[in-house]
Formats: C-alpha cells, sequence, structure tokens
C-alpha cells in the first residue's frame, strides 16, 4: 500500500451548466488536492450530481473551465478523463460476470489475460469478493453489487474517483460498514475522490472537506468540524442539522436539537436563553425530545428527564452552539437577550 | 375474536366454474382452430394426396422440378436477413450511442417510413429505381461515378434482397432500437467511462442485452419475406424464383394444388426450423 497520494488535483473554474433554458450551475468553481477526499453535499435538485457528471464527461458546460492535474479536460470525452465513476444505480451488466465486469476496462486498455486474472484477483480480495468472480449481477446481494461497481472502477488505477450516491441503495446497517471502508480503501489508495451525497452523516464521516451545494452554487466549503461548529447561512445550518430556528434581535438564532438545553431554576448561561412552555415530550430512546414553545415558534430540544406539557421552561444555547444569522424575512422582536444570561 | 373461518365452498359449481375460463376461450380456440389449424391441416394433407390416394408424388415433383428454387429461396432470405440484422444494429446502434444529437433525430424520424409503404409498392418503386436504366443507375453515371457501360440492371436475385432489406428494415429496427433505447444508459456511460470505444460497448455491452429482441425481429423478417409474392414476381419472375412464385404458378396456370401445397410444406418446414432454434435458443437462455 501506498502513503504518497497518487491521486491528481483537480480544478474547476467557473463552471455553468444548463439543461435547455434551466441553469443547474452557476459559476461553480473549485479546488481539489491530489488523494483529497470531497463531498458535494446537498438536497436533490441542488446540482452535485451535475457537477459530478460535467466532471466525468457526461454534462457538457455551457461555461468555465475544468483541470485535472493541470491538464484541461473541459471538453474531453468520458474516456480520455483519467476519472473512474461509480454509479448510484451500480450500473452493473446484467450479462457479465463479476470478473469479466471488474476485468472491463482492463480489457479495454489491452491488457493480456493472464494480466488482468491477476488484478481481478487482486481487487476481488481487496473487496472481500474472493469465489464471487463467476457470479452475474442477479445473483449478488447490495452491498456485493457495490463492491463490484466499486471493484470495476478501481481496477483501472484512476487519478480521480468519482462516486454518485454509491450507499443510497444500501441498507442503513450495511452502509455503515461500507463508509468505513470506502474512507480507508481511499486512504491507502492515495486517490483523489468526489463523493455526491445527501446524507450529511455520511459527508461528515467520509470526507476530508465538504461542499455544501445550494441551488446550483456553492454554499460552503470547510472541512466537516469546520462546517459543524461555523455553518455559513441558514441554509447550511439547516442541512447540518441546526433545525431549530428562533427569532433573535433582528435575525435568527439556530441550533441543534441536541445542543439546546432546558436550565434549572438559577442556572446561567454563556448565550442566549429564551422563556419558553413545554407543549409535547416524547420518548426518543436513551432521551427525551421536547417540543418548546417560545411565543409563536417552536424548537425541539433533547432533555435527560420527561418534562410535563404546559411548564414553564428556560431553554438556553450555549454560545458556540447558536448560530446566528441576519432574518431575511422581517421577523417578530424577541427581548429575552443575549445579555440577560450571558 | 369470533371465528372468521370461512365455511367451505359448496362443492356441486365446482365443475361448471372450473369449465368456465375454457369458455371464455373457445371462441378464439375456434377462430383459431376453423380459420388456421384446419387449413393448414388440410394443405399438409393435399400435400400427399394424388388422384389414387395417398402419395409422394407431389414431393417428388415440389423437389425436382423446384430444387434450385428452394435453394435460392433460403439463401435470398437468408441474405437479406443477415443484412437486415446488420441493418437494424448499425441504426439503433447509431440511435443509442451516436453523439450527434442532430443526426440521431434526423434518423429516428426517417427509418420507419418504409414500414407503411406495402411490399407490392416497394417492389414497383424499386423496379424504377433499380432497372438498367433506372434512377440508382442514371444518377451514378450523373455524378461520373461510374461509365454508362457499366449500367447493368439488378432485377434479379440482388434486386429482390434489395428490396427486402428497404422493406423490411425499419421493422426489424423499430423492435432492436426499441431495445436499446430501453437499456439503462448508466450501463452504457460506466462502459464509456472505462474508456471503450463506442464500437465496444456496442459488441460487448448494448448488443448481448438486447440479442433476444434482435432475434425476435430476425425470425420474424424471416418467415414474412418467405411468404412475398409480389416481390419475386415483379422484380425476377424468371428462373430461378422464389418458392411463392412456383406455387402461385402451380395453382394459377395449372391447377396443380398436390405440387403447390407440397412446396407450401417444405416453406412451412423452412420457417420452423427457424423458429425451432429460435425457441431451444431462448429456453436455454431461460434456464441460465
Amino acid at each position: 500500500m501506498e502513503t504518497q497520494p497518487r491521486g491528481t488535483p483537480l480544478g474547476i473554474q467557473g463552471l455553468a451548466v444548463a439543461y435547455g433554458r434551466t441553469q443547474v450551475l452557476h459559476e461553480v468553481s473549485l479546488a481539489v488536492g491530489a488523494g483529497e477526499f470531497v463531498a458535494l453535499l446537498g438536497p436533490s435538485g441542488c446540482g452535485k450530481t451535475t457537477l459530478l457528471r460535467s466532471i466525468a464527461g457526461f454534462v457538457a458546460p455551457s461555461a468555465g473551465r475544468i483541470t485535472a492535474g493541470g491538464r484541461d479536460i473541459t471538453r474531453e470525452p468520458p474516456e480520455r478523463r483519467g476519472a473512474a465513476m461509480v454509479f448510484q444505480s451500480y450500473a452493473l451488466w446484467p450479462h457479465m460476470n463479476v470478473a469479466k465486469t471488474i476485468g472491463y476496462g482492463l480489457a479495454v486498455r489491452g491488457w493480456d489475460k493472464a494480466r488482468i486474472a491477476a488484478r481481478v484477483e487482486e481487487m476481488l480480495r481487496l473487496l472481500r469478493l474472493e469465489g464471487l468472480g463467476q457470479r452475474l449481477p442477479a445473483q449478488l446481494s447490495g452491498g456485493q453489487r457495490q463492491r463490484v461497481a466499486m471493484g470495476r472502477a478501481l481496477a483501472v488505477d484512476p487519478e480521480i474517483l468519482l462516486l454518485d450516491e454509491p450507499m443510497s441503495n444500501l441498507d442503513a446497517r450495511v452502509r455503515e460498514g461500507v463508509r468505513h471502508e470506502l474512507r480507508t480503501l481511499q486512504q491507502s489508495l492515495g486517490i483523489t475522490a468526489i463523493h455526491v451525497t445527501h446524507d450529511r452523516e455520511e459527508a461528515m464521516i467520509l470526507a476530508d472537506r465538504i461542499v455544501v451545494l445550494e441551488e446550483g452554487r456553492i454554499a460552503q466549503v470547510g472541512p466537516p468540524e469546520e462546517l459543524w461548529r461555523r455553518p455559513a447561512n441558514a441554509y447550511v445550518a439547516d442541512f447540518l442539522g441546526a433545525t431549530n430556528r428562533l427569532p433573535l434581535g433582528d435575525g435568527v438564532v439556530m441550533f441543534r436539537p441536541e445542543e439546546g438545553r432546558v436550565l434549572a431554576p438559577g442556572e446561567t448561561l454563556d448565550g442566549p436563553v429564551f422563556e419558553g412552555t413545554v407543549a409535547f415530550c416524547a420518548y426518543a430512546g436513551g432521551r427525551w425530545r421536547a417540543t418548546i414553545r417560545v411565543d409563536e415558534a417552536e424548537a425541539l430540544v433533547d432533555v435527560p428527564e420527561r418534562l410535563e406539557a404546559e411548564t414553564a421552561v428556560r431553554l438556553g444555547i450555549p454560545r458556540e452552539a447558536a448560530h446566528l444569522f441576519g432574518a431575511t424575512a422581517p421577523s417578530r422582536e424577541s427581548h429575552e437577550s443575549y445579555a440577560e444570561a450571558g | 375474536m369470533r371465528d372468521a373461518t370461512p365455511a367451505p365452498a359448496p362443492r356441486t359449481g365446482a365443475g361448471a366454474s372450473s369449465l368456465f375460463p375454457y369458455l371464455l376461450l373457445a371462441p378464439a380456440l375456434f377462430v383459431v382452430g376453423a380459420f388456421f389449424v384446419l387449413p393448414l391441416g388440410f394443405s399438409v394433407v393435399g400435400a400427399f394426396e394424388g388422384n389414387e390416394g395417398p402419395t409422394l408424388d407431389n414431393l417428388g415433383r415440389a423437389f425436382g422440378l423446384y430444387r434450385t428454387d428452394l435453394l435460392f429461396t433460403l439463401l435470398i432470405v437468408a441474405a437479406s436477413t443477415a443484412l437486415i440484422g446488420l441493418g437494424a444494429i448499425a441504426i439503433g446502434g447509431y440511435l443509442t450511442l451516436g453523439r450527434n444529437a442532430k443526426a440521431r433525430r434526423i434518423l429516428a424520424a426517417m427509418y420507419r417510413w418504409p414500414l407503411f409503404i406495402p411490399f407490392i409498392v416497394a417492389a414497383q418503386a424499386m423496379r424504377g429505381f433499380i432497372g438498367q436504366n433506372g434512377l440508382m443507375n442514371n444518377t451514378l453515371i450523373w455524378i461520373g461515378l461510374m461509365p454508362p457501360e457499366w449500367a447493368q440492371s439488378f432485377l434479379d436475385w440482388r434486386g429482390i434482397v434489395i428490396t427486402f432489406v428497404w422493406k423490411q428494415l425499419p421493422f426489424a429496427t423499430l423492435l432492436v432500437a426499441g431495445a436499446m433505447a430501453a437499456l439503462d444508459r448508466a450501463g452504457i456511460e460506466a462502459a464509456q467511462n472505462l474508456g471503450a470505444s463506442r464500437m465496444r460497448i456496442l459488441l460487448g455491452i448494448v448488443i448481448p442485452q438486447v440479442a433476444r429482441n434482435i432475434m425476435v425481429a430476425l425470425v420474424l423478417s424471416f418467415v414474412t419475406m418467405m411468404s412475398v409474392l409480389s416481390v419475386p414476381l415483379m422484380i425476377s419472375g424468371q428462373s430461378p424464383t422464389m418458392l411463392t412464385v412456383a406455387m402461385a404458378w402451380r395453382i394459377n396456370a395449372l391447377g396443380d394444388y398436390g405440387t403447390a401445397n407440397a412446396l407450401g410444406l417444405v416453406a412451412c418446414i423452412a420457417s420452423g426450423l427457424v423458429a425451432w432454434a429460435w425457441l431451444r435458443q431462448s429456453a436455454r437462455e431461460a434456464a441460465r
């Protein structure tokens, strides 16, 4: 196994893509380092798959440049980009067995049979598919199919690995394991990887850096921890789990249910504090999740003990967990100020 | 809870209700039996009927007089089927893998036209096109691709093949291109992504997945062409000619139903062999 990154840096400058009159990507620019694992994160329709397919060469951009290792590949056909893709549907060929499928890219490159067979064996071992070489896709489980698709892409030793939601068709239980495998594999191969997903946990676990896309534009780029701690705007905060939104001053404060706290009488906290009442409380496994009404708004907060409905409580959000953004729409004034608790 | 076990169904109605599906089928079975199986049976029996009871004379005469025509028919239909297969794969392949979107659209719009032209009209139009002084030769001479003395008539077996292919290709293409269009695009993209050329994708990825549809198109085309009378009659009626012409001749000119039936039986067997080969292959595929 190598330690030096084998992958290639990837550059995207001012990339724009339109389907007919619908602009799907607006001037997206991004630099991915050699051997870096980048996740493109966003809800469906945000343009993340289009961005990936533009890199693969299946979508022609209307403007902008794509470079791989300094080479301009914007107009290159898919087969001359040095990027191997793993498809969401796996795109295995129903008539072709596992060994032939994994060896396909090598046969295309004109390798002789013995060399292909050796490489296929190596891939089967690497992906724990030993003994399945003669099976057809229909005779494999979902997880095995996913690994065959991975093997087919990795067999050609690509400079860049493109992953289009490769785990969305797996059971949650299988997915856990596959994530770690994928990360280990990518690091040991030192390959550059771009991974499209709408699953923020998957993006967090896998990626060196996460790119959050919003309607064809990059909303924020950064390491998982940075995005988690300092989301750049309300959209990113919401997507990264800070779904609670309470009006504060001229703006809003957003926070995650597990980071809000119900304060004991007299307790102080460095961060905004709201007066509210408990509307509802339900057991969520190991903790209780309370819906707390603050004026017109509601927030979900995890609490260790059950709270009776209609109890008056003080809801505190520690400063590092409180994400403050200017309101886009005029919101009701709320006068539980910062200073009061601080 | 109350006991919800249903009472056992009364057995008296069972006989009538088990016959019901057959009653529903009866009209269709009657039509097939009366208008298809029965006449077919008569013509098979007729092939072995002589003036003095059962005989093999008809088959003997059919083979004696028309052996060359039988061979001629099989060669023409086999060659046409092969060309139709190649053409359908080429057109379907371009529609699936072609890079020029405008060319794909034009091709998709154009290839169906001959479907709507009857065989007889196609044959008539072909006469004007491929004859010695036909449009094809005249055009080739006019643009200087061919000296006038090379001009020759294609109104022979070549004309029949050209007409068959022209007429039957759209039908085969419709089946083949439709199946190709229904393939998972991602499978094609995956091969492209790994560096495969379009020819390699067509041969290794697309064709194996639509092989069954190609076979259906070819078997149906083979059987259709075996039964066409108008094309050989109009393009090339002289000897050797196709079995259909010989059959029509035996009946219309000589009133010789026995030999015509024997020729028909031979045509049925030729078509049947093709169908059998196809069914056997599908059964083998299904067993995999």
